[in-house]
């Protein structure tokens, strides 16, 4: 068996209270794939997409997650999006008085100065200074240009005083600037009217395309944004476990079916 | 029994004051006023426990005595270099000793007249006995000094002893953009440094200032200053504050609001690090009817350091439709600092809307994990969350030479490990 571009082997996650989220739980994606979780409330989909970023209010108790042959489980959450990984958050987190701008040129900084430390055995050497500001602006200009935001958006406050489509337009927007090679977006259509949905399903898909390495994981409660960023794969998530895989053809009749056929039947039956 | 003063008085002479003077070669009105003021100091009690705004005052590594002891005769004192683009007929902007010999009608008019007193207290009585560096700013009425004037105070790493006086008038409807940074340059001595600073500044009718203040001396340095605006009818007055550096800062800031529909805006940011103490006594004072002030300072303390802020706004009878707000905000980034947050409201009026705000608090996870989340390292991710949350303040400093200035400081603050 060749080994997968990404995959989660085993995978079990508790709560700092103690209680089981994940119960080993395996996925793998090929590079370029489009694959999607559903799953009702509660199964563990925010679990799986914090734990995959290295949220500390989330331990890992076994399994591991292979990306490119490394288990990114022992890398700092910020070593694991330099590594290549982006989640696209359900709740954004408001960062006052640092810019959109400020903030992007930031993050790509500190992508271009880790490289050049790992060129060089761990220090940045002081010649690299980042990206030429003009540079940086006509990407992010582009970037804008895609997710229809309006010019202003760069000198606001990150998430601060956002509605509930800036916010999930402006992770959109980061995703675009960071150009991750495996995007997971969690819960991405909570909170958009269809309009706000459209905009930001087409800016995925448009990194897609620009991007056909670019693996995709989606997160979601309802299928209504599977019509828009359509994936190949889809998962069933149920109490911390994958129960069901199959096509798209499973997100609709999931729509339809809802999920109770595929809980474990009671004992006895 | 009596209490025991904060700050021991030292024994200063005539004779001394005399040479001071004329190792300066002043004029007789000047060693005037500072023989006036040494008469006044002489018969002002020093600072003590029993007031209020020094009871949490930790002097006891100061010999204040050794200090005054010090204070040269002759040079080592800070020096004021002062920079502005062209001013229009009739503005004086000058360093304060030139001002003294060149203009002394000035002086005589809003010297110590009107803002800071020498009645004010020991501090200010003992600044007008060894008052030495500064500038003055006269702007008169109507005029526009459309270009920032800077002055920039420099206390050489030795110097034992600064005492600067900052003077700005602006006559009816002038406007201006004062800018003064101070801070010392080269090794700091091991020897300990006395500052006794005083700011005065008189808004005039329909007149507008952005005032900034940064203050950044090295950490031999005892700062003390006393600094007073007076806000006249339908005036602006914007006042930005910066702490940075000395190791010990009590500053007692007050803005009097005196002619009706005044707006006074006050806004701080400051840093403490490693032992340093930041004292903070702001005074918001309604005295007339329809005026609006408006306090912001924020704060960040790190390793054992620690801040105090006291704020205070009165509303005098009769200054009816106030609109008084001031907030402290402190982001503690050790459990061994403290910041202590003390609002205070004393109202006399009856038809007001005064409000404060005060906060301590922590640098919180998940900002940080989700600026993680997008490659910045740890660090760096919480210095971002710090300069945020100094933005908003920094944002109103109208230069960006020192608003760069100060964000860097910042960041070096942040970085100290």
């Amino acid at each position: 068996m060749t080994e997968k571009w990404f995959e989660i082997r085993d995978l079990h996650v508790q709560l700092e209270s103690g209680r089981e989220i994940l119960k080993g739980l395996n996925l793998s994606i090929g590079a370029g794939e489009i694959h999607a979780i559903m799953g009702p409330n509660g199964s563990g989909k925010s679990t799986l997409a914090y734990t995959l970023m290295g949220h500390p209010g989330y331990v890992v108790t076994g399994g591991e997650v292979l990306f490119k042959g490394q288990n990114i489980l022992e890398l700092e959450p910020d070593e694991r999006n330099r590594a290549g990984v982006f989640l696209a958050f359900q709740y954004p987190v408001a960062i006052p008085g640092v810019t959109v701008a400020n903030f992007l040129r930031t993050a790509l900084n500190a992508r271009i100065k880790a490289e050049a430390a790992a060129q060089n055995g761990g220090i940045t050497p002081s010649t690299v200074k980042g990206m030429p500001i003009p540079e940086f602006r006509k990407r992010l200009r582009e970037a804008m240009a895609v997710l229809k935001v309006d010019d202003s958006f760069a000198g606001r406050y990150l998430n601060d005083g956002f509605s509930g489509g800036e916010k999930k337009r402006a992770e959109i927007l980061q995703m675009a600037m960071l150009k991750p090679e495996l995007a997971v977006l969690d819960e991405t259509d909570s909170g958009l009217d269809i309009d706000a949905l459209r905009i930001v399903s087409e800016g995925v898909m448009t990194l897609h395309e620009r991007n056909p390495q670019m693996g995709v994981l989606v997160i979601t409660h309802y299928q209504r944004l599977l019509n828009y960023i359509k994936p190949q794969f889809v998962h069933v998530l149920i109490d911390g476990r994958i129960v069901e895989s199959g096509g798209p053809g499973l997100a609709l009749e999931l729509e339809t079916r809802g999920y109770d056929w595929l809980r474990e039947p009671e004992a006895g039956q | 029994m009596k209490p025991a003063p904060v700050l021991k008085p030292g024994e200063i002479t005539r004779e001394r004051v005399e040479a001071f003077s004329a190792a300066r070669h002043e004029d007789a009105a000047m060693l005037a006023r500072r023989l006036e003021a040494l008469r006044v100091l002489k018969d002002t009690p020093p600072p003590n426990r029993w007031d209020e705004t020094w009871r949490r005052v930790d002097l006891g590594a100061l010999k204040m005595d050794a200090l005054l002891a010090a204070i040269p005769t002759d040079g080592g004192m800070a020096r004021s270099t002062l920079t502005a683009g062209a001013l229009p007929p009739g503005v004086v902007f000058g360093a304060f000793a030139d001002v003294a010999r060149q203009q002394p009608a000035l002086l005589d008019r809003y010297f110590m007249t009107e803002q800071v007193k020498l009645s004010d207290g020991w501090l200010a009585a003992l600044h007008g006995v060894f008052v030495d560096s500064g500038a003055v700013l006269f702007v008169p009425a109507g005029v526009s000094v459309e270009e920032p004037v800077r002055v920039q105070t420099v206390l050489d790493g030795a110097a034992r002893a600064g005492f600067n006086h900052t003077l700005i008038v602006l006559e009816k409807g002038a406007r201006a953009t004062f800018i003064e940074e101070f801070r010392s340059e080269g090794p700091a001595g091991s020897d300990p440094a006395l500052v006794n600073n005083a700011v005065e500044i008189r808004v005039g009718e329909g007149a507008q200032l952005d005032y900034v203040n940064i203050q950044d001396w090295g950490r031999n340095v005892w700062n003390f200053t006393t600094e007073r605006a007076h806000t006249h009818a339908h005036s602006t007055l914007h006042w930005v504050m910066g702490g940075i550096g000395a190791r010990f800062t009590k500053s007692a800031i007050e803005a009097d609001l005196l002619g009706e529909h005044g707006v006074a805006l006050l806004s701080g940011v400051y840093f403490a690090d490693q032992r340093q103490q930041f004292h903070y006594d702001t005074q918001q004072n309604h005295v007339a009817a329809h005026c609006k002030s408006d306090l912001l300072y924020k704060s960040a303390l790190r390793d054992d350091a620690r801040t105090v802020w006291r704020g205070n706004i009165r509303v005098f009878p009769g200054a009816q439709k106030t609109d008084g707000y001031q907030a402290n905000r402190n982001l503690q980034l050790s459990a061994r600092s403290r910041a202590d947050s003390i609002p205070g409201l004393e109202i006399e009026a009856d038809d007001v809307r005064c409000t404060h705000g005060a906060t301590v608090g922590q640098i919180e996870a998940e900002p940080v994990f989700y600026l993680r989340s997008r490659g910045i390292p740890e660090r760096e991710a919480r210095r971002l969350v710090v300069e945020g949350f100094f933005a908003p303040v920094i944002e109103r400093i109208p230069l960006a030479e020192t608003r760069d200035r100060l964000i860097e400081e910042i960041g070096r603050k942040i970085a100290l490990d």
